[in-house]
């Protein structure tokens, strides 16, 4: 059970402070501070904010929202974002020395891309043919063609790349973003997720879990359609003035047990909470009304189209949600018939023209339209997979898992923009140059939101615990990638 | 380069059996000088985990023999021009077997596993020959050759002889091999060397080469010299060289006239070694590790990792190991010249073993006196009883130690609750459940003076006790009912028959099963008793193969093909995480990759406690596949044939479905004859499967395979093996004499002990953490914080007690009178200390001032229900809680929307049973016991963390389950009080407060049950009055009164 403490300014309070997360118990942390001994918050808990906060906080925030559209499954870098002519030239014959391979149907036979490349933009961006639309906002993204991961393994490596570690229950990017900052609207939470109404994809809720952070940092999944939010409107009809009649008398109620009880926080909390959940209901359904968005924009992220529809959908509520107030919203491509759409272990031609047209015009719509309405400056937009493909073959005309290289995009927020970073070797196997580790992203995203990755702690198992765990991974802001 | 003084080349030869003879230029010693030694790689290959590269031999040689591969030929698809170019490098890691074969050695690399190799067959195998068992068997990569090298280590003339042999028909039979057998200098992988052939040929399966035997004669050797041993992949023109080419391989080496080293001194030979490598970090201005390498007597007495050598024996030397595997010195520093590895060698070999030297070299501990100091590391003291100014308050010992404490800070206890409040608090306590509007009426009209205790002992007696509690344990143990990593939402597997530890949790609460007796159950059942050759399962012995549940909870995902040793070490991983937390309260995690950088714990303890779990989960030696991991309520060898049978089975239905499958895709059956024949198939199939014969599960754990070595592994990593430990338990808690898992002679036979020596280690009545930890865990939940704030951390890093002299008394207290929970709860129940009110007044307000958070209880404070309590008492409440006990989980829907709820079966109320027993699932709990705050199971969950979100609010007033249930409700007071306003609004608060309502909240319910009705008249008829409307009026207030904060919170 939960204790509740009177204390008049506690953590706790700050924790409960809203149902939503919206006090940044990290800033939290930072009042703590003066009374905090030996690296321990004066509450002596196990967990909590650590005494340091983000008294680091660099300067001024460039972003102050992300958007990370995350295309699980492995995209295949070779065959979008980073063109490789000795692979074509050398398309049949064995790679020289061999590759780590995940699943044991590879040969160890060089693979070239069947798309072709062109230059893109002014700054002559190399993007296949198959992502035509990404290609015409070329000059909005930063390309970062030398990412690695520790697993070549999904689940493993999805887990490494939002939070760290390869083992799950830590807290990913989403929820320590939102401990930093909180949300800047009261009556929507920090951290929204926008999944395939069909399913789940793989990882399924431990990708936006809280870890140890308290769990007002979870993402919270909002519904395209009905619903934005689970019970967000009675699961029977009941007349307007029966509902306020009841809710005068819970009001009441609780009214009178809080006088009974003085200084409980928590009750106070859930006071609130309850009129919180009505101006939810209002808020949450502004978000799923599309009504009011023009023809234009409609077909901008391809609503109007049966392929592109389900994805867009979700891409522009993402931006709608920003637009509200929200700090970090992750999208989802389609999770039915497959988990992880970018897996193209077999029919790689096939498949990645399949996954292209869902989500390549609405990926590009988003920073296009962040564009004109101006956000794109204080939004960064992050496409990405948690690993790459490898050069070979797999079957007949696939491709196996390779955590050694892959591409992601980066658009927005103070990224630099058509700019181009890393090297991989001649097949798009290994990164040669400017190698850029999971830690280092999240770094430099932390950055931008204008925190210090190193200051931004949470007290759990005995220890300050971070996001990028610099003392032992490295983690550095990347300033190579920044504007 | 070359340094011989032979210079003939001898012509490469094809021919099945040649010899050759290298002619020699020095002189013959005379006979009758030296010894005749001999070498045999296939007696002397010693198998994993002693496997080392380089190996000794069988004559106390540290480095005889090597195991390599060549490097640098990109040019692969033609072949090999000139592999034997010197530039060799070991083959180094310790591989204890490929994927599918069964055979142990070292591979150039292991995941994904990719020759060349070298290994030996544990067991023989069937390829294009027959391999036996004890062969050793050569495999050249795509990429590389392999190469076995004999570094003679004496001086003599040699005879060779031995053979490759060609064996498998992989690749279509078109793999095969070119081997040779040369001279040369040691590996040089930087400038290589040209060595000189001395025989070679090719081979291949199925033609007369097949088998190419060689013997050379006549060969002069200095100590240092090396024969290697070389096969090679052939492509055969149109395709890659193969990774498909098994070679069997042997080879005897005779030398006669050998003539042995001298043996190295230390001052001559070894210190100038130490000097220039070692010093530096382990001399006069430091000494990493405290190890002093000046001196023989600082060596052998060793630093941190104990004794850095055993005298007379390298192989199980810390610092020979280390060097030998160019561990040290470090990765930036050049490793030893292979002389001077033997030069170690010999002299560790030298060194006599003096009784002293090794009986005063107890591995140190890194340990400083001030974290040995450390409160939870000492034996809880037996204190006396201290005695308050104000007996009066003292209701039990507890009572003293608190009231002592707040008298010292002028404060007191809070008055006692009122008897409603009392036998709520206690209700939810003891059983998670609200009391009976009845029994709060007895209770509070019973005046007898030792009403308080009775009420706490009928609670205790109830079979919900052990389901509210024994849910308390399965957070600990981070229970859940599905297996791997549960997949996804819609698609898992089940733990089959894993529920048997969930009721057997809540069966050996209700029997108050003493605390030592439960984990030892848990830890180690299969070790007390003798269930493999048991002719029967007798209820005991079942109970305690159930009980090893307790290890078959961590996700193992060990299953899946692809998956080798990697994920095997994960799930020991996951155990040691749990294991830890749940009974020594501590964190070892860290000590998995480092020495714990915040607590006493060492790497070595870490691998020390984890090897008394590596028995059972045998990564090394047998380790079993999680489905396959279970008993029975059957005679093992009975389960055995069962299980036999039932793979019979298996495979004849496979057949059926494999020709299923077949048709199917056959395009040339077509309409109703492919339907026809299908559908008969399927009916087939059904009806063979029907065959098997079910029994039921038992997950569990038991002793599989030899005990392996254990080792140190690096980084965590599990293919980067350090030094050997034994299985032991943190040098922290124990002394040298506790610290060893020896076998307790009461082990069942063919059991290893270990963990039962764990169990024992653990329960010793003076163990500083057992006992502390568990009680501070009833602590926890009686008063929502514990003494020890941080449940499942007890280290330095955790936070100190609050009462450390109380911790310690209970913890006496509690083992004294054998481990007894139900005595332990009505001495905390029965104390002042629980009884208090939770309200802040003006009598108390002082503490207020003093001890906001109120760390030293002046008063109780007051908790917002568990998850699974909310859900219970709302059922409670209703009148429709299924109050059975135990059985298979209750399932879940598991819609896209993520909106979970317990499957309704329209014959049965199983989906209204209590919330431990729906389906326990690892990410996607039940929506509604997510929302208030069930955690998501990654290993364990040490303490809940309580929110109170907007998403709670939303689940209370909208979603179905409390809507209906207060219709239920809503039904139940109408029927207890009819039509009658006033009865209705009293009955409404004792169902769901169990409490009447103050004056001022009846008149205000009436006003609105007036209102409410109208309004629904008004929407539904012009009279404005109706039944139906009365009915939702009372429907509404009810559901406001579950809504209510008070419903929510205990006081």
């Amino acid at each position: 059970m939960a204790s509740v403490s009177p204390n008049p300014i506690t953590r706790r309070e700050l924790l409960h402070g809203s149902g939503l997360g919206f006090g940044s118990l990290a800033l939290a942390g930072l009042l703590q501070a003066e009374n905090a001994r030996d690296g321990r918050t004066s509450s002596g808990e196990e967990s909590g904010p650590s005494s340091g906060g983000p008294s680091g906080s660099n300067s001024r925030p460039k972003a102050r929202a992300i958007i990370q559209l995350f295309q699980n499954g492995g995209p295949s870098q070779m065959d979008l974002f980073d063109p490789k002519p000795e692979l074509s030239r050398r398309h049949g014959q064995p790679h020289p020395h061999g590759v780590e391979i995940f699943q044991a149907e590879n040969k160890n036979v060089l693979f070239g891309s069947p798309f072709r490349f062109q230059r893109r933009g002014q700054c002559g961006m190399d993007m296949s043919d198959v992502i035509p639309h990404l290609g015409s906002v070329a000059d909005d993204i930063c390309m970062v063609r030398s990412m690695v991961s520790e697993s070549n393994n999904h689940p493993f490596a999805i887990n490494y790349f939002n939070s760290g570690s390869v083992f799950s229950g830590r807290p990913g990017l989403g929820a320590w973003v939102g401990y930093a900052l909180g949300t800047e609207n009261r009556n929507l939470p920090g951290y929204v997720v926008l999944r395939d109404p069909e399913g789940y994809s793989t990882n399924g809720k431990k990708v936006w879990a809280s870890g140890w952070l308290p769990a007002v940092y979870q993402g919270t999944e909002f519904s395209t359609s009905g619903d934005a939010v689970h019970h967000l409107s009675p699961a029977r009809a009941v007349p307007a003035r029966a509902r306020k009649r009841s809710l005068d008398l819970l009001a009441e109620l609780n009214d009178r047990h809080r006088r009974s009880h003085p200084g409980e926080v928590e009750l106070e909390t859930r006071i609130r909470n309850y009129e919180l959940a009505a101006r939810m209901q209002v808020a949450a359904g502004e978000i799923v009304d599309l009504r009011g968005e023009s023809a234009a924009t409609r077909e901008l992220y391809g609503l109007d189209d049966p392929v592109t529809a389900s994805y867009g959908k979700r891409v522009l509520m993402a931006r709608r949600l920003v637009e509200a107030g929200v700090r970090f919203v992750q999208v989802f491509p389609s999770a039915k018939p497959n988990a992880q759409p970018w897996d193209t272990h077999l029919h790689l031609e096939d498949e990645l023209q399949d996954i292209c047209a869902a989500t390549d015009r609405p990926s590009a719509a988003l920073i296009h339209d962040l564009k004109q309405r101006g956000l794109l400056d204080e939004t960064i937009v992050m496409w990405t997979g948690e690993f790459g493909r490898l050069p070979t073959t797999e079957y007949d005309d696939g491709r196996d898992h390779n955590r050694n290289a892959f591409t992601l995009l980066l658009a927005g927020g103070g990224f630099r923009a058509g700019h181009i970073h890393g090297v991989t070797d001649e097949f798009g196997y290994r990164v040669t140059e400017g190698r850029v580790s999971v830690h280092d992203l999240h770094a430099t995203v932390l950055h931008l939101l204008g925190i210090d990755h190193e200051a931004l702690t949470y007290r759990y198992d005995g220890r300050p615990q971070s996001l990028t765990d610099a003392a032992v991974t490295g983690a550095r802001v990347f300033e190579e990638l920044l504007a | 380069m070359l340094q011989y003084s032979f210079l003939l080349r001898v012509p490469n030869c094809l021919l099945l059996f040649f010899v050759t003879t290298a002619s020699l230029t020095g002189s013959v010693s005379a006979e009758g000088i030296g010894e005749t030694l001999s070498w045999n790689l296939r007696e002397e290959f010693r198998v994993y985990p002693e496997l080392t590269n380089p190996m000794p031999d069988a004559h106390g040689f540290g480095t005889v023999w090597h195991f390599l591969c060549t490097t640098g030929h990109e040019d692969s698809s033609g072949g090999r021009l000139w592999p034997r170019d010197g530039r060799y490098v070991a083959l180094r890691e310790r591989q204890s077997q490929r994927f599918f074969h069964p055979r142990v050695g070292w591979i150039a690399r292991s995941y994904p596993p990719r020759p060349p190799a070298v290994g030996r067959n544990r067991e023989a195998e069937k390829k294009g020959l027959e391999i036996a068992a004890g062969d050793i068997v050569i495999e050249p990569g795509p990429e590389a050759a392999v190469i076995i090298g004999w570094r003679s280590p004496v001086s003599g003339v040699a005879e060779i002889q031995g053979s490759f042999e060609h064996v498998d028909s992989g690749c279509d039979g078109r793999g095969q091999i070119r081997w040779y057998v040369e001279r040369g200098p040691a590996p040089a992988p930087e400038r290589g060397f040209r060595s000189l052939t001395l025989a070679s040929g090719s081979g291949r399966y199925g033609t007369t080469t097949q088998r190419g035997a060689f013997r050379v004669l006549e060969q002069q050797v200095q100590p240092g010299d090396f024969v290697y041993f070389i096969a090679d992949a052939v492509a055969d023109g149109t395709d890659l060289p193969h990774d498909c080419d098994l070679t069997r391989f042997d080879v005897t080496i005779t030398v006669t006239e050998a003539r042995r080293p001298p043996l190295p001194g230390f001052e001559s030979d070894v210190l100038p070694i130490l000097a220039k490598n070692c010093h530096n970090c382990h001399g006069t201005d430091t000494q990493n590790a405290d190890l002093d390498l000046r001196s023989e007597e600082t060596i052998v007495q060793g630093g941190q990792h104990g004794p850095a050598v055993l005298p007379g024996h390298p192989d199980r030397s810390v610092l020979v190991d280390r060097i030998l595997g160019d561990e040290m010195p470090p990765a930036n520093h050049a490793p030893l010249s292979l002389s001077e590895k033997e030069t170690l060698w010999q002299w560790v070999r030298g060194l006599s073993r003096s009784p002293q030297s090794v009986t005063t070299t107890v591995p140190q501990n890194h340990i400083s006196g001030v974290e040995h100091e450390h409160w939870a590391f000492q034996t809880p003291r037996k204190l006396s009883v201290p005695t308050p100014r104000d007996g009066q308050q003292v209701r039990t010992a507890i009572d003293a130690f608190l009231l002592a404490r707040l008298e010292a800070e002028d404060l007191s206890f809070s008055s006692d609750v009122d008897r409603t409040s009392l036998i709520r608090r206690a209700s939810f306590d003891l059983l998670g459940l609200p009391p009976r509007p009845e029994d709060v009426a007895a209770f509070v009209g019973d005046e007898s003076p030792d009403a308080h205790e009775r009420l706490i002992d009928r609670l205790l007696s109830s079979p919900h006790y052990g389901e509210r509690w024994g849910r308390h344990w399965l957070d600990v143990v981070g229970y859940v009912d599905t297996a791997g990593d549960e997949g996804s939402l819609d698609f898992f597997l089940i733990n089959e028959g894993i529920w048997r530890f969930r009721d057997y949790v809540v069966r050996s609460l209700n029997q108050n099963k003493p605390f030592d007796v439960f984990i030892t159950e848990q830890l180690a059942g299969d070790e007390i008793v003798d269930w493999k050759s048991a002719k029967m399962i007798s209820p005991e012995i079942f109970d305690r193969l159930v009980a090893t549940g307790y290890l078959r909870t961590v996700e193992d995902g060990s299953d899946g093909i692809q998956f080798g040793l990697a994920e095997r070490y994960k799930v020991l991983y996951r155990l040691m995480d749990m294991v830890s937390k749940s009974l020594l309260g501590l964190t070892f995690e860290c000590a998995r990759c480092h020495d714990h950088k915040y607590e006493p714990i060492s790497q070595r303890d870490y691998y020390r406690l984890m090897a008394c779990f590596e028995t059972a989960y045998n990564a090394q030696n047998g380790w079993i596949r999680a489905p396959k991991r279970v008993l029975s309520d059957l005679p093992f060898a009975e389960q055995q044939a069962l299980d036999q049978f039932n793979e019979g089975v298996e495979t004849a239905a496979q057949v059926l479905r494999d020709e299923r499958t077949r048709i199917n895709q056959d395009a040339a059956i077509q309409g109703e004859k492919k339907k026809s024949l299908i559908d008969d198939l399927t009916v087939k199939i059904e009806s063979i499967e029907a065959k098997k014969k079910l029994y039921n599960k038992v997950q569990a754990v038991w002793d599989v395979g030899p005990p392996p070595v254990s080792r140190i592994l690096r980084g965590g990593q599990w293919n980067d093996p350090g030094i050997r430990v034994d299985p032991g338990f943190p040098a922290v808690l124990s002394s040298a004499t506790t610290s060893r898992a020896l076998r307790p002679d009461d082990t069942v036979v063919g059991s290893s002990g270990r963990r039962l020596s764990l169990a024992r280690w653990l329960t010793r009545a003076e163990h500083p953490l057992t006992a502390r930890v568990i009680v501070n865990r009833v602590w926890h939940h009686h008063f929502g914080r514990g003494i020890v704030a941080t449940p499942g951390n007890f280290g330095r890093s955790g936070s100190p007690p609050s009462h450390p002299e109380l911790l310690d008394w209970l913890a006496r207290d509690f083992v004294e009178n054998g481990w007894n929970f139900k005595r332990l709860h009505r001495l905390i129940m029965t104390s002042t200390a629980y009884r208090q009110s939770s309200r802040v007044s003006i009598q108390n307000s002082q503490g207020q001032q003093i001890d906001a958070e109120n760390k030293l209880l002046w008063r109780r404070d007051m908790r917002r229900l568990e998850s699974e309590s909310v859900r219970d008492s709302v059922l409670v409440t209703s009148g429709r809680l299924d109050r059975r006990l135990g059985g298979a989980p209750i399932p879940l829907t598991a819609p896209a929307s993520g909106l979970s709820t317990v499957k309704v079966d329209s014959t049965r109320s199983s989906h209204l049973r209590r919330s431990l027993y729906l389906l326990a699932r690892r990410n996607y709990p039940l929506s509604f016991l997510e929302t208030f705050d069930a955690p998501i199971i990654a290993v364990n969950c040490t303490r809940r963390e309580p929110t109170a979100t907007v998403l709670q609010s939303l689940t209370f007033l909208n979603s179905s389950f409390v809507l209906d249930e207060a219709r239920y409700l809503a039904g139940r007071v109408f029927r207890r009080s009819g039509g009658v306003a006033s009865r209705q609004v009293r009955w409404a608060y004792l169902l769901t407060l169990s409490r009447p309502p103050a004056p001022e909240e009846a008149e205000k319910c009436l006003l609105f049950l007036a209102d409410q009705t109208r309004i629904y008249g008004e929407s539904e008829s012009p009279s404005g009055e109706s039944r139906e409307g009365t009915l939702r009026a009372l429907g509404d207030l009810c559901h406001m009164l579950l809504c209510s904060n008070e419903f929510l919170y205990v006081e």
